[in-house]
């Protein structure tokens, strides 16, 4: 028996694969980008949702707290910038996301090459994910801080105002961080097919 | 590099459902004709049963996908072989990017002597086992050529398949018979 004879005469195991097997299997591709868009858009609802609450919300309310007309302005203002910033993320979620999906579809009768392509469009998309996501949202915190630094009265503002910073800033770099470790997992991949030309 | 076109092979403005059809057909057309081949192809990607079983699907939906956009410039062989490729190395990487280094060309593999006293039948098993052993070491490109090679395509069809010339594949094939040949010398009809 030569080589040829002796690799088409092993044993098959697997059973048939049906059509509707297929079908199953390949509606649930895709299911991480589609998951990414979902969850974005869902938490982007939820917080317009609750801060149109604090913009549109009639006077008597704002009276009804006590919240000092000041105040009342900056957070009514705070609110409008963060709708804005988050209009323009969900904007950006959606178009790239959008993006990504199409790349999916062509990745599968194309080659490594195009593999390659797709990978480094993801990778870029989470490396530069701070810029176009987080920006939107530093009016929103410099008017927050801003209003802290003009109209806070009581003592230990400078304590408070710190405190806020380091939250703020931490919440960024948390957020940025996150999307660099996930570039970094695709350039890894990048690597690794590096590796096998 | 192969480029492929997105377009079909049927008339423009053809009902989604009619693509829909054509491509269940053609998929249908392809898993008889190739179900096997693909089946021993997923042996020489993949060593853990388990993982075959998933390899192997996943190889089947990528090709049903695909199929939506075949133009049918060139066969379905072809197609289909590039496809299942592409998608067994993605699916390597993913499970196996640890032993990516240690897979070498056909060029860099050591010529392996065979040690075995010939037992004809007790030594097919082991045969089969030393040439997956060979298959698993080689990098894909190469893996992809010594598969199609041991499936019997022409240098040319292996071309087609990994956009290579002829010429090029020739020149593996060689490589392969004479690892094949150290490592089976007592047969003939390499």
């Amino acid at each position: 028996m030569n080589t040829h004879a002796l690799w088409q005469s092993q044993p098959l195991e697997s059973p048939r694969i049906s059509l509707q097997y297929i079908r199953r299997q390949a509606e649930r591709l895709n299911s991480d980008i589609r998951k990414e868009l979902r969850w974005g858009y869902l938490g982007t609802a939820m917080g317009v949702a609750a801060l149109a609450l604090f913009t549109f919300a009639p006077a008597p309310v704002w009276s009804m707290a006590r919240v000092p007309a000041a105040l009342h302005l900056l957070v009514q203002l705070t609110a409008l910038l963060v709708l804005i910033g988050a209009a323009y993320h969900t904007f950006q979620v959606h178009r790239r996301g959008k993006l990504q999906l199409m790349t999916q579809q062509e990745q599968v009768m194309q080659s490594l090459q195009t593999y390659r392509i797709a990978l480094e469009r993801r990778r870029d998309h989470f490396l530069s994910a701070w810029r176009w996501s987080l920006w939107p949202l530093l009016p929103s915190v410099a008017v927050v801080l801003g209003g802290e630094l003009l109209f806070d009265e009581r003592p230990g503002k400078s304590v408070r105002l710190g405190l806020s910073a380091v939250v703020c800033a931490t919440a960024f770099l948390l957020a940025a961080w996150v999307s660099w470790r996930k570039g970094r997992e695709y350039q890894k991949e990048l690597d690794a097919l590096g590796t096998l030309e | 590099m192969i480029a492929f076109s997105s377009s079909t092979d049927l008339p423009a403005g053809t009902a989604p459902e009619a693509l829909e059809t054509a491509r269940d057909e053609r998929y249908l057309e392809a898993a008889a004709l190739y179900g096997a081949s693909l089946e021993r192809m997923a042996r020489g990607y993949e060593a853990d049963p388990s993982r075959r079983q998933d390899l192997l699907q996943e190889v089947h939906v990528a090709i049903w996908r695909s199929l939506l956009t075949f133009d049918g410039r060139c066969s379905l062989r072809t197609w289909v072989y590039r496809v299942a490729h592409f998608t067994a190395t993605k699916h390597m990487m993913a499970n196996r990017r640890v032993r990516l280094h240690e897979m070498h060309t056909l060029d860099e593999m050591p010529d392996i002597e065979d040690d075995r006293n010939a037992q004809p039948a007790a030594a097919q098993a082991d045969s089969l086992q030393q040439l997956l052993a060979l298959i698993e070491g080689l990098k894909p490109l190469d893996r992809q050529v010594i598969l199609m090679y041991l499936e019997d395509f022409s240098a040319e069809a292996i071309g087609d398949v990994v956009g290579l010339s002829p010429g090029n594949i020739a020149t593996k094939i060689h490589r392969i018979k004479k690892l094949l040949a150290s490592m089976f010398q007592d047969r003939s009809g390499l």
